[in-house]
């Protein structure tokens, strides 16, 4: 296995119960996902998918030795349940659920702060390594075993990443979705250091998004500490200034947030840059053969 | 979401902020009725928009004579003010907020916000420039400082006394000050805001505190929780709003009009028709949430009455099944009458079954495998 999961990891989801829930849980299980409990309030005792459903986590964790929690809880109660994750032991948390509210979320992280948890998400299209392990909800028939590590924060954009390494035979490693909101567990610089540090990974592909300054960030981080190589994609190199754009909010002229200074800062970190997304299988390929 | 400064103003009321005596009104006549209740001789006429910079634009002005007054709020209700912060349009004048002006001796500037990273609450001051108009202006002097605030323990008072001395107040009014900034904390966290910035946070000629000026933000994925704030959403300030109904619209001046799921997936789209050569009339963005009458309702957006030319639909589903998108698109062709030519690009999540939607619905419909080969049936690229 490559990074988050490996042979002892044991998964429990959060919120199994509902259609969303049941309908990616059964797909996690074909892959090959030890799920081996579920949780929902009021529902304790039942049976999903052929596992026991429990009322809290902990009781999950002491019956059935979960260390891993895939959340699919709604919005307003999905903080709640990342707690009661973190309170019961679980290590590693996938949080899918979109549209938490930001004060609730900055309370989770100002709680998990120094807990050793790795929280992925929220809003994230959760993590996969390819033919083995998935905790989330990506199409599974795009994934191909491989050498690539994918770190994303553009939910189904990491989709076409993910076609066009396997496409082109590369493969992946793990793809991670860090997901969309502002307020965020994982961070491109955590998934990024166990890239580095797996042995499987030979090379990284990041694809990023105008406005935040979370590539900026990433980009002194990744001149420091990484060797691989790493490609990147911001989505949006053409968003006219000054305007907003969805999600993204109102696209800064120059400087932080805008296009031109995330890829200066990233290609000056040594990151190769792409212009067009339909490029990031090819270049990835001409780095390894050229 | 925004919300306008006369509601800002409401809640602070409320909260027990101090903020001027002034009254809401959309017709001329009734800004001088309000006026005149108001009493005095000078009055503050403010426009309101979910934009700053108004003072420089025209839209923040005083008089004292009620005759002016009334002409002005005739030249600007119904107008659009155009500020160094709006898009080349501007934003509708649909309120002004009359009010009696205040005597300022000193003015401070301070905002609360999130910080994602650290997970804190983050209250940064500085010293204002004072102005009668008084209205927050990017280019307000002095530093900077702040103060963190964990959201499990709440604002301190220590942390309340450090922010006054680095405003450096004199300590007459400090105990107004601690007020302020503890009833501000509790409204931030009660009312799920994403910010308040106070341009002007003023100590008058009385030696009283007050709020001449505010910006306040409400988080769109609390309004669940926040009925009443939700009532106050203006849809006519902001353009390119996400709808609420599990659409997102984007407007832009091209011809190609595009439904794409995901905000990532929508800007690499958006570079690569425009790395291409070609041009985008609007991209209508669709999540998980949307539903089959949203999304055709979504066709009907692009389409705009004729006015793209062609449609490109580019889904990669995940959660977003390709099936359930497919459907409410056929379904809104049929509907909303859409002639032009359609390109459909879907895959992930039961993309096999969107397609045998797409070739059973006798709509006519290219189905292509890659953004690339899309880009070549969407733009004609001249001959080299």
């Amino acid at each position: 296995m490559a990074i988050l999961a490996d042979k002892t990891t044991r998964v429990v989801c959060q919120g199994m119960t509902g259609a969303e829930g049941a309908y990616h849980t059964a797909q996690c299980i074909a892959y090959g996902t030890p799920v081996v409990a579920g949780v929902t309030p009021g529902r304790g005792g039942e049976r999903v998918l052929d596992r026991p459903i429990f009322d809290t986590v902990k009781e999950a964790v002491d019956e059935t030795a979960a260390n891993t929690s895939m959340i699919f809880v709604p919005p307003l109660q999905a903080a709640d349940a990342i707690l009661e994750a973190v309170d019961s032991g679980i290590n590693t948390i996938v949080c899918i659920t979109r549209g938490i509210p930001a004060h609730d979320m900055v309370k989770v992280k100002s709680i998990i702060r120094g807990h050793g948890v790795n929280l992925i998400g929220p809003n994230s299209p959760g993590m996969i390594t390819s033919e083995e392990f998935k905790l989330g909800v990506m199409p599974s028939g795009i994934h191909k075993k491989g050498t690539i590590g994918i770190v994303s924060r553009a939910d189904s954009l990491t989709y076409e990443a993910v076609m066009q390494t396997t496409q082109i035979g590369l493969g992946q490693t793990t793809t991670v979705g860090i997901g969309s909101d502002s307020v965020m567990g994982m961070s491109f610089v955590d998934v990024i250091k166990l890239f580095e540090q797996d042995r499987r990974t030979k090379g990284i592909i990041m694809v990023g998004e105008i406005g935040g300054d979370l590539e900026e960030l990433t980009a002194q981080y990744i001149a420091d500490e990484v060797r691989k190589p790493i490609l990147s994609y911001i989505a949006g190199v053409t968003a006219p200034p000054g305007k907003r754009m969805g999600h993204v909010g109102v696209i800064p002229e120059s400087g932080i947030g805008s296009a031109a200074f995330k890829c200066a800062v990233l290609a000056e970190a040594g990151v190769q840059i792409v212009q067009s997304p339909t490029e990031l299988g090819s270049r990835m390929l001409e780095y390894f053969e050229g | 979401m925004n919300l306008h400064e006369f509601q800002a103003k409401q809640l602070f009321r409320a909260a027990g902020i101090p903020v001027p005596k002034g009254e809401v009104v959309d017709t001329p006549s009734g800004a001088v009725d309000a006026a005149r209740r108001l009493g005095g001789q000078q009055w503050m006429v403010k426009a309101q928009v979910h934009a700053g910079a108004r003072t420089e634009a025209g839209g923040i002005r005083d008089f004292n004579d009620l005759e002016k007054l009334h002409c002005f709020a005739q030249e600007m209700l119904g107008e659009r003010l155009i500020t160094a912060e709006n898009s080349p349009a501007g934003q509708p004048v649909n309120q002004l907020l009359i009010e009696r002006p205040c005597g300022v001796k000193n003015c401070y500037h301070l905002s609360v916000m999130l910080d994602p990273r650290s997970g804190q609450v983050v209250f940064q001051g500085g010293l204002s420039e004072c102005r009668d108009s008084a209205e927050l202006s990017d280019q307000s002097p002095g530093n900077f400082f702040q103060v963190e605030v964990d959201p499990v323990v709440g604002l301190q008072p220590f942390q309340s006394r450090q922010l006054a001395v680095e405003l450096r107040l004199d300590r007459t009014i400090w105990p107004p000050f601690f007020e302020i900034t503890q009833a501000l904390y509790r409204l931030f966290i009660a009312k799920d805001l994403l910010l308040i910035e106070i341009g002007s946070l003023v100590e008058n000629d009385h030696g009283q505190m007050m709020v001449l000026d505010v910006r306040v933000q409400v988080d769109n994925n609390a309004l669940v929780r926040q009925p009443e704030l939700a009532q106050w959403a203006d849809y006519r300030q902001d353009e390119n709003q996400v709808l609420g109904n599990g659409l997102g619209f984007i407007a832009m001046e091209g011809d190609i009009g595009c439904i794409v799921n995901g905000s990532g997936l929508a800007l690499a789209t958006l570079d690569i028709i425009q790395l291409n050569g070609g041009s985008v009339a609007n991209i209508v963005e669709i999540d998980n949430g949307a539903s089959t009458d949203a999304l055709a309702n979504a066709c009907q957006l692009v389409w705009d009455n004729g006015r793209c030319s062609c449609i490109l639909i580019n889904i990669v589903g995940g959660i977003v099944r390709c099936d359930k998108v497919a459907a409410g698109i056929i379904d809104g062709i049929q509907k909303y009458n859409i002639t032009c030519p359609i390109v459909v690009r879907m895959e992930g999540t039961r993309a096999e079954e969107a397609k045998a939607l797409f070739i059973q619905s006798d709509e006519k419909i290219e189905i292509v495998k890659t953004l690339d080969d899309a880009i070549i049936l969407l733009i004609d690229t001249p001959e080299s």
